[in-house]
């Protein structure tokens, strides 16, 4: 059976006046896509701005307080500076037995290198040790190097 | 009604304020072939017209876009069938309807639902059509029913003349098959 014997008609019907409202329809479906783009544009603006906003008042803030990292080192730094001269008055006010201290450092570089002359006060210094640093002690250690005799007038003053 | 030219339409689409009267120019000069082209892939009416609406908000959004590689009918109907059959995948899923089922399921609606001719040979030739592959189905409507060239046809759905040829042959011969049994009951 040949296809072309069959009248060739639309099969597919339409309700009445479809194509005549179907522009009108359509156009309304634009208008809703113009105003959701419209209105994801100005979300997209203000969420933009807001996010902006934040990062200055971060900014300004971090800017304007005066518990920042800067003025933190800065303070430490002073503290460190100032400490310095301080360390001969603490070492005044307690009791440090800083001859013992010299004797027991010389004695013992003495016993490390089976000799007995007197040792630099450098050698003192980077002896190696198993012990706990004490600092305080290690601050005395760097005061008598660079003014060894300062310290022991200063010792005599006091004795 | 006066039909512009399409080079005159998409000149007016470009200058924003007489863009939305190029739209409806557009609507005006091709609503009947896009309705069609979605008709005959989706069936339905109700789906028809969502599928349409849905291909003009999509014509609105890339008409600026279209290059004039094609012709613009045949970039509209490429959006049609792209449209209309994303909208089959969709639909079988929420139905859970699978290649057979969803053919009983065609079968079924174009015998219930309105908007189809009560003629009763275009009724047997639609059963025929709706039982043939996707592929053959669209190209048989599309050169049965429209009469387009298989040249507009291979860059509406990216293949070759030959594939087309082929496809249109083989779904004419399942076609008179199925007529030559059915007729006679």
């Amino acid at each position: 059976m040949n296809l072309d014997q069959y009248p060739k008609k639309e099969f597919f019907e339409v309700p009445e006046h479809y194509f005549d409202e179907l522009p009108n329809k359509v156009l309304n479906a634009i208008h809703q896509e113009k105003k959701y783009v419209l209105r994801k544009r100005l979300w997209m603006i203000s969420s933009s701005v807001a996010a902006a906003m934040i990062v200055l008042l971060g900014v300004s803030f971090f800017l304007t307080n005066p518990n920042n990292d800067d003025n933190i080192s800065l303070e430490v730094e002073k503290v460190e500076v100032d400490s310095l001269p301080s360390a001969v008055e603490l070492a005044k006010s307690e009791d440090v037995s800083f001859p013992d201290m010299v004797d027991e450092e010389s004695s013992s570089v003495k016993q490390e290198r089976g000799t007995t002359s007197m040792s630099t006060p450098v050698e003192k210094i980077v002896k190696p040790s198993t012990e706990e640093p004490d600092f305080c002690n290690l601050d005395m250690q760097i005061i008598e190097y660079y003014s060894e005799d300062i310290v022991s007038n200063e010792y005599n003053e006091l004795k | 009604m006066m039909v512009e030219s399409d080079e005159k339409i998409l000149s007016l689409f470009k200058e924003e304020k007489t863009k939305e009267k190029a739209f409806k120019l557009l609507i005006d000069k091709y609503q009947r072939d896009i309705y069609y082209a979605v008709r005959r892939i989706v069936y339905l009416h109700d789906d028809a017209n969502d599928v349409t609406q849905n291909v003009f908000i999509k014509i609105w959004r890339h008409l600026d876009g279209f290059r004039g590689d094609s012709s613009l009918k045949t970039w509209l109907v490429r959006i049609c069938v792209n449209e209309s059959l994303s909208f089959i995948e969709k639909k079988k899923k929420l139905l859970n309807l699978y290649d057979d089922s969803y053919t009983s399921y065609m079968l079924k609606t174009v015998k219930e639902e309105q908007y189809f001719s009560p003629d009763k040979i275009q009724h047997l030739i639609q059963e025929a059509i709706i039982q043939l592959p996707e592929k053959q189905r669209i190209v048989f409507s599309m050169r049965y029913y429209d009469e387009t060239p298989y040249e507009e046809m291979a860059q509406i759905l990216n293949t070759s003349v030959g594939a087309l040829k082929a496809s249109y042959h083989f779904a004419v011969q399942k076609v008179e098959a199925f007529l030559s049994k059915n007729s006679e009951l």
